[in-house]
């Protein structure tokens, strides 16, 4: 049996904005997460991808419907602590997470909290810092660092934390491309070597296309979901949500209109090359 | 409305044991109506040297000429110069401060001492440039905004006090990709219809290659190359041990290229690749198989 480690049933969720104004954000939503799996989520700014997020380990509530993680209905306020563990969070804005001045505090502030011994503290502050190239920065003021440093910092406090799961809302959107592919590294290892499980958020169909299952967000559902060459052999419905496709495959699928027989589910520039290498052998 | 800057140095903390220095020897002529891109890897200096641009910072080693006036001198009316060069910073959270979108747009006006009806005229106007419906936007709380929403309501706020130099640092980061598709556009006409002088600091080389007609690349705190996009992006070895990414045309271009395809490398947008990739394939006999 698979075995599941977040399972969101059937989940409403809306803003107030006045007393009699709301803007709905989730509209009936259902997904299993399976510990280990490796996810990407897109969708447009609005789509409700940040509020999903939020649900996965009780910062918000549903409305109506049941987030549970790890059999832990988040409805329940003694089990969110014990959920908020297995689950860690990171932010968009690393200014949101980051509480402390000192970088190696602040990486330890979370473990501290949950009254783990110091010396288990101060080992797995330097593991996290470590695994994110961050030891050198660990006496820095938080405040100094650019923002792609302070969103390694971010990610590093959840680290510290060894969560089952961690869910990233676009921790890569404030980072320069090499500091981003260093994320997107790291949390490839993290899933591979330490098993845990990843939902990161992002915007770049590039980064979506390296995981193994995409979900799709349009309208506060998700209406799209499965491996991502199955997902982007779908440009039409994509451009309906909003979605640009990756670059080799909108290369590919132009030429492929223009009569040069390419096929539909190219994802990397690699990809595309090697086809188009392929047609001038046959030539 | 041009800037000129010579020999511009910048530390931080300066005078304390944690002095640090960011910015070293920076020599730049920005002229008016140009479209100039900046990129480097973050802890180049990118911000700290746009926030000279509009004397956020005023220098302490070197000259800043904003119009021929000079920020450090005394005389000169920094709040004008603000007023003139507008600034959009990377992250919205750090702009937006009234409680709702009109009321935010409506304080650079307000600040300048415009009378109310001028007020109203430029929010309007500045809200619909960006995007923005009045009706649904106005009274909306800035707290309830997407985003991309929260990105231009930071424009239009800078640009309700109609600046003739834009900095934009970084606008794009963050934003779906019909959210960035709708700030190029906006940030394009601006600099086509009004004129307006952009500086376009970005981390996504894709974006800058389609609009910037000349590119500034830094990198530890200097200018390490200054030219026309289309020479400056076909540098890609040069930009990679820099540890930035070319844009993904030039990327694919340079694979054809290793694979033995005669295609040019100087390439800036998808057109340009397609063309060049039909062309090729055209050549080396390869078929359309119409179907």
């Amino acid at each position: 049996m698979a075995d599941i480690l977040i399972e969101v049933e059937a989940v409403n969720y809306h803003y107030r904005l006045s007393e009699n104004c709301c803007i709905r954000a989730l509209n009936q939503v259902n997904l299993k997460l399976e510990r280990g799996e490796f996810v990407a989520l897109i969708g447009q700014n609005g789509s409700g991808k940040s509020t999903l997020a939020r649900h996965l380990n009780g910062l918000l509530l549903p409305v109506a419907g049941e987030v549970k993680v790890n059999g832990l209905s988040t409805w329940n306020r003694t089990n969110l602590k014990a959920i908020r563990t297995a689950v860690g969070m990171v932010f968009q804005n690393p200014d949101n997470q980051i509480v402390s001045t000192v970088v190696e505090e602040d990486v330890a502030f979370g473990p501290e909290n949950m009254g783990i011994a110091p010396a288990e503290i101060k080992r797995r502050v330097e593991w996290a810092l470590e695994t994110l190239h961050l030891l050198e920065y660990r006496r820095e003021f938080t405040g100094s660092l650019s923002d792609g440093q302070k969103q390694l910092v971010a990610i590093a406090g959840v680290l510290a934390m060894k969560p089952a799961c961690i869910v990233l809302d676009e921790p890569t959107a404030l980072l320069n491309p090499q500091s981003r592919q260093e994320v997107l590294h790291v949390l490839k290892r993290l899933n591979r070597e330490e098993g845990i499980t990843i939902l990161l958020i992002t915007h770049f169909m590039q980064e979506a296309i390296a995981f193994d299952r995409v979900l799709v967000m349009a309208d506060g559902k998700i209406c799209m979901d499965g491996p991502p060459r199955e997902i982007f052999r779908q440009p039409d419905l994509l451009a309906q949500l909003g979605l640009e496709l990756p670059l080799p495959l909108l290369m590919a699928l132009k030429l492929k209109e223009e009569g040069f027989s390419l096929p539909p589910d190219i994802l990397t520039a690699e990809e595309l090359v090697n086809h188009l290498c392929q047609l001038r052998s046959q030539a | 409305m041009s800037i000129k800057i010579t020999g511009l140095n910048h530390s931080y903390k300066a005078g304390t044991p944690f002095e640090k220095q960011v910015l070293f020897d920076i020599n730049l002529e920005i002229g008016q109506g140009e479209f100039v891109g900046i990129i480097g890897p973050s802890q180049a200096g990118k911000s700290t040297l746009a926030q000279y641009f509009n004397a956020i910072y005023v220098p302490v080693r070197g000259k800043v000429m904003i119009n021929g006036q000079d920020t450090a001198d005394k005389n000169t009316d920094l709040v004008k110069i603000r007023h003139a060069v507008g600034y959009v910073f990377q992250n919205p959270d750090y702009q937006l401060f009234k409680p709702t979108v009109g009321e935010d747009i409506a304080f650079g006006p307000l600040n300048q001492k415009c009378p109310r009806e001028e007020v109203e005229a430029r929010v309007r106007e500045a809200m619909e440039t960006v995007g923005l419906d009045y009706h649904t936007f106005y009274k909306r709380d800035i707290f309830s905004l997407s985003g991309g929403q929260k990105r231009r309501a930071a424009i239009a706020g800078v640009l309700a006090c109609r600046p003739q130099i834009l900095v934009l640092d970084d606008v794009t980061a963050g934003l779906d990709p019909q959210g960035r598709e709708d700030i190029l556009r906006v940030i394009n006409k601006l600099h086509r219809d009004k004129k307006i002088t952009i500086i376009f600091i970005s981390s996504s080389m894709d974006d800058l290659a389609r609009l910037a007609k000349r590119i500034i690349v830094m990198a530890r705190g200097r200018i390490v190359m200054d030219g026309p996009a289309r020479e400056i992006f076909a540098r890609v070895e040069q930009l990679k041990a820099l540890g930035l990414e070319p844009p993904q045309v030039i990327e694919i271009m340079h694979r054809l290229k290793d694979k033995g395809f005669s295609v040019p490398l100087s390439i800036l947008n998808l057109e340009e690749a397609l063309e060049a990739i039909r062309a090729v394939l055209k050549k080396t006999g390869v078929d359309q198989a119409w179907s």
